[in-house]
């Protein structure tokens, strides 16, 4: 895992975007394999859309260096969802394909914020990614 | 039918994306059920043993394609927080129950499924015995 982590950090720097690229492409086909798996046994599970994959891609992809890169998964309604555990809380992003993205935040010590903002939203969605990052200082 | 403050449930968990092993958690995922469904399925396992409890799994939950790789254990007081219920279903067993109603509205499922997967406990399938 460590070495994962260093990997990852090392494919952040501008240098070395192919690294970081070929990384998360690996976890959307992965999670694509799961899906279509789940999907062929288990009939109220929704598939996710290509869509939904290429937003992922798309965002991670411009992601803010200072965020750490998140869990992936694939959620049972048809999203692609993206998890943070800063300290004591969570965040997390879920994406569907539609260009919104729904996104939120809790701690436990109750401060919670959530949302639907389209991917695009120059006001929005920065503002949830400084909050981000900000639980991970 | 109301569970008492201090009940027991578990969500059996089929993903290994649901969860992480390293960091003890459950991710949200686990808790997120199909967009058409305002039910999320459980079992009332507060008079179960360990092995009782993975014995419902293995015989009632998981099929052979579909198997099941940990579970997600929470107090009833935890959903009551969220303002849902927890009612009874005896289908596909006796203790079998169901998280309900969850809302329609995606922002409002992420954020049920945020809560419940940050005060869930992780629990990861033993080794079948031979």
């Amino acid at each position: 895992m460590a070495t994962l982590q260093n990997e990852l950090e090392f494919s952040r720097l501008p240098a070395d975007k192919v690294l970081f690229r070929k990384h998360i492409q690996r976890e959307l086909d992965e999670i694509r394999k799961e899906v279509e798996e789940t999907c062929a046994v288990a009939e109220d599970v929704y598939r996710v859309p290509e869509s939904a994959y290429e937003e992922t891609f798309s965002f991670l992809e411009q992601m803010p260096r200072d965020i750490p890169m998140p869990d992936m998964m694939w959620l049972e309604d048809g999203g692609i969802g993206l998890e943070w555990r800063p300290g004591d809380g969570i965040a997390t992003m879920s994406l569907y394909g539609d260009g919104l993205v729904v996104y939120g935040a809790f701690s436990t010590k109750n401060r919670e914020i959530s949302g639907v903002c389209p991917l695009a939203d120059a006001a929005f969605l920065p503002g949830f990614l400084t909050t981000l990052t900000r639980l991970f200082q | 039918m109301n569970y008492s403050g201090g009940e027991k449930f578990t969500r059996f968990i089929f993903s290994k994306r649901h969860f992480s092993v390293e960091n003890k958690t459950v991710k949200y995922g686990a808790f997120m059920p199909p967009p058409n469904i305002s039910d999320l399925s459980v079992f009332h396992i507060s008079s179960l043993s360990e092995s009782e409890v993975w014995e419902i799994g293995r015989r009632h939950v998981e099929t052979e394609k579909r198997r099941l790789k940990a579970r997600a254990d929470l107090l009833v007081d935890d959903v009551y927080e969220s303002n849902l219920e927890v009612v009874p279903d005896t289908q596909p067993h006796e203790l079998h129950a169901n998280i309900t109603p969850f809302p329609i509205d995606r922002k409002e499922r992420d954020r049920i499924a945020r809560k419940l997967a940050l005060v869930s406990e992780l629990v990861i399938i033993p080794p079948e015995e031979t």
